[in-house]
């Protein structure tokens, strides 16, 4: 009984997995255009119809398109067993492993991904692509300090100190909207044109393929905190509870990210990189601080 | 510090204006009162004077002789709604209406003509004025000469001309 | 204040003076005089190039002229030189090393009408560089034949040279559905600074001046309203202004007040919609969509008011075609005052956006003593400091009845661009409560008048963007010789100097900052002096990704 439990709510958070992103990519789509007073698509289903339509065309590159194909195939495999690792932490239990086997998979989607921008020689992809590299290796810096952070407090005793606990939370918060590439830190892809910087040679399927494995990716991180803070009181008593709190969670923190994105403007290159170093620095001195500050009373 | 957030400031408003765009083509357009449209030219009121055709400014309005008959044609295509023609027309057979929903697929849909019957010179045979035209001056010129009336210009001068040679 | 009498009573010694209006003295100069003058205004503080414009009239006395225009904001009064030359020596000194301003105005004498100046001017300045040489549009005896002629043999020629059989025209120009608008920046780069910028531009010219030359005065307006796509109205009422100065048309006083009211409703558009694009390029897309969902109701009440949205139609020789009742004045009113409480929460906010205030504050920064000697005008003058404005220098319409004092800012970067626009917004509702309020009863245009020929006139009108000024030479039925100078004209040569030393990603900001009657979506050429390496690249890219990339 409890194993068929487990395996359904397994089975049922992966398969959320693979349905919701396009879907909350729609919503969002639909809430920044309430927020500019206008209507935006017609359904907030309008991001899989796009998708659906990208993979229906043909296949136009420069070069041979096996190159990109690959590295595009490895990074959605990736971000799917990312899902899976995610949704096994959410339904069972965390521990250091399964932390350092996230953070390896987040790398590895990264790298794969900046991989597949260098298949363009054209200048305005090695623009776009410099600005990706600047802007990732810093905030992965946060993003790995942050969430191993995060694996410690919520597998010691330290997670029941609440203050250090948000000390580590809200800075995994801020990597993780950077790491969506949004705005104001979505550099890489200049909006005002279509599909131009890193993404100016994708076309067609590839182009949908790189569409749906970076919203997957999106979400998925956007659910981890959500995963850990599930169980820091302890495994939940309902396994099939578990689909449904971290997906409508994971929705709601995205959704949020999204209004904050919708109401900023986009940063400069120069700008974008000391705000973030002054950031991390200042959550770590925080950190620490809080940490010594616990520790001493 | 609240500087800093003030940005946030727009959701309520955005909030507050709702939705302004419009689902056009379905739902209605929004057009004023004073919007200026395509012109409707009124075939009973029009003498065909062609004082439209020379204010026209991307000459939309011209007029065509085509046989026996002569032509007043509207062309859409080049028109720009300024209603100078509907300003200047002495009949006031020109109204201005609120279409502009105006595109086709089919060239002539975009062509309106009103036609007029030509009056022949008695002497040389040229149709020179509308019928029309010529009635409407005779209506309103007291003093007209009715024997030289239906000559073309040309012709008239050599008539007034023969005639204040001819010594009496 | 310098002694302004000192350089009338030096004109009217070595000049014949003849006025042309009571703010307007022509004097008519020998050509070997031109650069002593030149030389003695330029130092005359104050005295700002309005326009030049060359003009063949050898059919009526045997000369080309060339007419500068020459203004004097604080006593309201303009200059006009007048120097004939002759047809057989077709050359004029140039002025362009004393009068900086000058320089483009004889790139385009020397391009269109033919005349050679002192000094080495490049071909093809707002011609494209297959135009055939010695074919001088503006010149009265130019003639289609002649270019077919001129152009056939070496389209020909070339087709033999690829062996082809005949010759086909396609032209993938500066035009083409795949480029955003036809202009060219060239960026000089050394590391990361701009060096220098170079202009290749004048690729939409349309020949607007010489097909006025064969329409009749009263279609004349309707054209001029097309010459710009957002502040059309300004030339057409520069046209009828230049023209009524030009015949001594009194135009009665309630046709002014409309002109003022409907002028104005045409700054606060264009306002909001700079504003908005510029949020655009900053990537602050809200801001852009609010921005131009308030525009809206302007656009609205423009069009209950003259029948249109943007190409109203309304002005004609003598006046204008269509009244404001009781009705459209109350409307109008309450339009401005909903229009005044959201565009102040709304700029409010937009303002305080941390990136919005990051790229404009500090970027493109255009120093007061360039813009006082390029004679520029508009916002970009004002955002240095400057106090150059029409509407009290030179008053026109309703303005002689309405004081104006021109917003200013004296940081001169970007955001004091934008300041100065954002309080114009404010001074224009002001204005437009004014003129409605006081708008006198009468007819709203002339019943009739006379084209007489060869008179002079000029007409200049505050647009949105700066400066518009028309220069008229009358002729019987149709203008013999119609001048239209837009601000952006005058604006241009400037952004060289406010690129150089910056940043290569506040390019694109600063470009649109002199608010160009182009959208800002356009190629550079980025040269980089070390590789010496060039290649294309849009310049809102820039925006974002900056230098760095190129290495």
């Amino acid at each position: 009984m409890e194993l068929v439990a487990l395996v359904t709510a397994f089975v049922l958070t992966f398969m959320l997995y693979i349905f919701i992103p396009p879907l909350v990519d729609g919503i969002e789509r639909k809430i920044k255009a309430d927020i500019q007073s206008r209507y935006g698509p017609p359904t907030v289903l309008q991001t899989w119809y796009d998708i659906l339509k990208l993979m229906s065309k043909e296949v136009v590159t420069s070069a041979n398109p096996v190159f990109l194909l690959v590295p595009l195939s490895l990074s959605l495999t990736l971000a799917l067993f990312l899902a899976i690792v995610t949704s096994y932490i959410a339904i069972t239990h965390i521990d250091p492993g399964l932390g350092a086997l996230l953070l390896v998979i987040i790398l590895s989607v990264h790298t794969l991904n900046i991989l597949t921008y260098f298949f363009s020689s054209n200048p305005f992809s090695i623009l776009g692509t410099f600005r990706a590299i600047s802007i990732d290796v810093l905030n992965e810096i946060g993003l790995a300090l942050f969430l191993i952070l995060m694996f410690v407090i919520a597998t010691t005793s330290l997670s029941s100190n609440t203050l250090l606990t948000l000390a580590t939370l809200i800075p995994l918060l801020v990597a993780i909207y950077v790491s969506h590439r949004r705005l104001p830190y979505d550099l890489h892809e200049a909006e005002p044109e279509l599909a131009s910087g890193s993404l100016i040679e994708f076309s067609g399927p590839l182009l949908g393929i790189h569409l749906y494995g970076h919203l997957l990716e999106r979400y998925v991180l956007t659910s981890i905190p959500v995963a850990i803070v599930l169980h820091l009181g302890g495994p939940l008593n309902n396994p099939l509870l578990a689909p449904l709190v971290l997906h409508l969670t994971t929705t709601a923190l995205y959704l949020v990210f999204g209004v904050v994105s919708a109401v900023l403007g986009r940063s400069k290159v120069n700008l974008a990189v000391k705000t973030l170093m002054f950031l991390y620095s200042l959550a770590i001195i925080i950190w620490v601080g809080v940490y010594v500050f616990e520790h001493t009373i | 510090m609240i500087d800093m957030v003030k940005f946030v400031k727009v959701i309520p408003i955005a909030s507050k204006v709702g939705t302004v765009t419009i689902r056009y083509p379905y739902d209605k357009p929004l057009v004023t009162e004073s919007f200026r449209g395509a012109i409707e030219i009124d075939p009973a009121k029009c003498v065909g004077c062609g004082a439209c055709t020379r204010i026209c400014p991307p000459k939309a309005l011209t007029l065509v002789q085509e046989g026996n008959t002569l032509i007043l044609r509207y062309f859409v295509g080049r028109c720009i709604f300024c209603g100078m023609c509907a300003d200047v027309c002495p009949e006031k057979a020109i109204t201005i209406t609120k279409e502009f929903e105006l595109a086709t697929d089919q060239i002539h849909d975009l062509y309106t003509d009103v036609e007029h019957e030509l009056v022949e010179c008695e002497r040389c045979g040229t149709k020179f004025v509308a019928k029309k035209l010529l009635d409407k001056v005779k209506s309103i010129v007291e003093v007209l000469p009715e024997d030289r009336a239906k000559l073309c210009p040309n012709c008239r001068r050599l008539e007034t001309l023969s005639r204040a040679a001819t010594p009496r | 204040m310098p002694d302004y009498q000192l350089l009338y009573k030096y004109l009217r010694n070595i000049a014949s003076s003849e006025p042309i209006d009571e703010n307007t003295e022509k004097f008519v100069l020998q050509k070997d005089h031109l650069l002593e003058v030149a030389k003695v205004i330029s130092r005359f503080e104050g005295v700002y190039l309005r326009t030049m414009t060359a003009s063949d009239e050898r059919n009526v006395n045997g000369f080309y002229k060339l007419y500068y225009v020459f203004g004097i904001d604080s006593l309201h009064k303009n200059i006009v030189l007048e120097v004939p030359i002759p047809e057989k020596d077709a050359s004029a000194p140039s002025i362009a090393d004393y009068v900086r301003a000058a320089d483009w105005y004889e790139l385009e004498a020397h391009d269109l009408m033919g005349i050679q100046f002192s000094r080495e001017l490049p071909q093809n300045f707002v011609l494209p560089e297959d135009w055939p040489k010695d074919v001088y549009p503006l010149r009265k005896d130019y003639s289609i034949e002649d270019l077919v002629k001129l152009y056939r043999p070496r389209i020909e020629a070339q087709a033999r040279e690829i062996g082809a059989e005949a010759a086909l025209l396609i032209p993938i120009g500066p035009y083409h559905p795949a480029l955003h608008e036809p202009e060219h920046f060239e960026l000089y780069v050394v590391g990361e600074k701009i060096v220098d910028v170079k202009y290749r531009g004048f690729m939409v010219h349309r020949g607007i001046e010489k097909l006025a030359e064969s329409m009749k005065y009263d279609q004349v307006p309707f054209l001029a309203e097309r010459i710009c796509g957002i502040c059309g109205y300004v030339h057409s009422t520069s046209y009828c202004q230049a023209v009524e100065n030009a015949l001594k048309l009194q135009v009665p006083e309630r046709a002014e007040y409309i002109r003022s009211i409907i002028l104005e409703i045409e700054r606060i558009h264009s306002h909001l919609l700079w504003l908005g694009v510029a949020f655009h390029l900053i990537g602050y897309d809200t801001g852009f969509m609010h921005m131009w969902r308030i525009r809206e109701n302007v656009m609205i009440l423009a069009e209950l008011l003259t029948g249109s949205r943007k190409t109203y139609g309304i002005n004609i020789v003598g006046g204008v075609r269509r009244d404001i009742d009781e009705e459209k004045i109350k409307k109008c009113l309450a339009v401005l005052d909903n229009l005044e409480k959201e565009f102040k929460n709304l700029i409010d906010i937009a303002l305080a956006v941390p990136q919005v205030k990051s790229r404009l504050r500090g970027t493109g920064y255009l120093p007061p003593s360039e813009a006082a000697q390029l004679s520029l005008v508009g916002p970009t003058v004002r955002g240095s400091g400057l106090p150059r404005d029409v509407r009290r220098d030179y008053p026109y319409a309703a303005y002689k009845y309405v004081g104006v004092e021109p917003v200013t800012r004296s940081e001169g970067d970007n955001m004091a661009r934008a300041e100065v626009r954002v309080g114009e917004v404010f001074q224009s509702i002001e204005l437009l409560r004014q003129l409605l309020d006081k708008i006198p009863r009468g007819s709203i245009a002339l019943e009739s008048w006379e084209p007489e020929a060869n008179k002079h006139g000029i007409g200049s009108v505050e647009a949105p963007r700066g400066e518009v000024i028309h220069y008229i030479i009358t002729g019987r039925l149709s203008p013999y010789r119609w001048r239209v100078r837009a601000p952006t004209y005058q604006n241009l040569p400037a952004v060289p100097i406010m690129l150089r030393n910056g940043d290569l990603a506040d390019a694109p900001l600063t470009i649109a900052s002199i608010d160009p009657c182009f959208s800002c979506t356009d190629r550079a050429l980025v040269i980089d002096l070390k590789s010496g390496k060039s290649r294309s690249i849009p310049l809102v890219l820039l925006a974002q990704k900056g230098f760095g990339a190129l290495r």
